[in-house]
């Protein structure tokens, strides 16, 4: 199930310029996700990060796998309560390689645990196939 | 903004403040509604904590313009969800060093209520063109 933009937006309560997922490709509710989120030097970002060498930084990299990775809870039946997960944890995130503008950042996620009201989710980002991160997040569901 | 290298809209961090006693600076962060971000981000936070990291580091070693990139963040968790919060202190507890790598401690304490504890990260910087982390 391929997910644009615009259902993304009714799921996602994220907006520019922190909206950090631009189509989601795959998606089994409750066990994996994969999305894309493209990576262009008019992100505001690149403006401090930094001015004479655009480099994406890390922990945008880690946001736009917390916003994929969501997508693992999506429900289309019930958008409004589907995505309501909060970020409690981030453990385990390496950053391997850099990551630029002109890249396509790919997520892929995989549910991992799930305890109470608390789920967790094995991510990996790759560019051109090469893992440039990693990490497992947590998310609270009320 | 000098120390740093992380320009706008990417400094995380209003000011470092050095108390007696201490060891190491003190970030302070305020929210109000900006241009870009609007409120407290936990990510956003977590990018200042970093960064109260680097400037610790810069101020005591002679980086100068070489840059420390984020290699790793061994844990983050946030402690207490849905506050409304209009300043962050990051309190850095400690730094180790290990060839081109730094590991460090951080708290995210909110002043007004008592210093509790919002969130706390585990983090790894390295310097650009060192080691790769595997």
């Amino acid at each position: 199930m391929v997910i644009a933009i615009n259902e993304i937006m009714k799921a996602l309560p994220h907006r520019y310029p922190f909206l950090f997922c631009d189509r989601i490709l795959e998606v089994e509710y409750g066990k994996t996700v994969k999305g894309i989120k493209n990576v262009t030097i008019n992100e505001p970002f690149f403006q401090g990060h930094f001015p004479d060498d655009p480099i994406m930084p890390g922990v945008l990299i880690l946001e736009v796998m917390a916003q994929i990775g969501g997508f693992i809870f999506y429900n289309s039946d019930d958008i409004e309560k589907s995505l309501k997960g909060k970020i409690v944890k981030i453990s385990e995130a390496k950053f391997l390689a850099s990551v630029l503008p002109g890249d396509i950042l790919e997520v892929e996620g995989k549910f991992l645990e799930r305890i109470g009201n608390y789920s967790q989710v094995g991510l990996s980002a790759k560019v051109d196939k090469k893992v440039v991160a990693k990490a497992v997040i947590t998310y609270f569901f009320n | 903004m000098d120390t740093l290298l992380q320009k706008f809209p990417m400094v995380c961090v209003d000011k470092f403040k050095l108390i007696d006693g201490e060891t190491y600076y003190r970030g302070i962060k305020n929210f109000s509604i900006d241009g870009h971000y609007v409120g407290y981000i936990p990510i956003l936070c977590l990018e200042g904590m970093g960064q109260t990291v680097e400037y610790n580091l810069r101020t005591k070693l002679n980086l100068s313009e070489r840059k420390l990139m984020l290699a790793a963040v061994k844990e983050f968790e946030i402690l207490a969800m849905d506050l409304i919060i209009d300043k962050l202190e990051y309190h850095v507890t400690d730094i180790q060093r290990q060839l081109g790598f730094f590991t460090s401690n951080i708290v995210a304490c909110n002043p007004v209520v008592e210093k509790a504890v919002i969130m706390r990260a585990e983090i790894v910087h390295k310097l650009k063109d060192s080691f790769k982390l595997i």
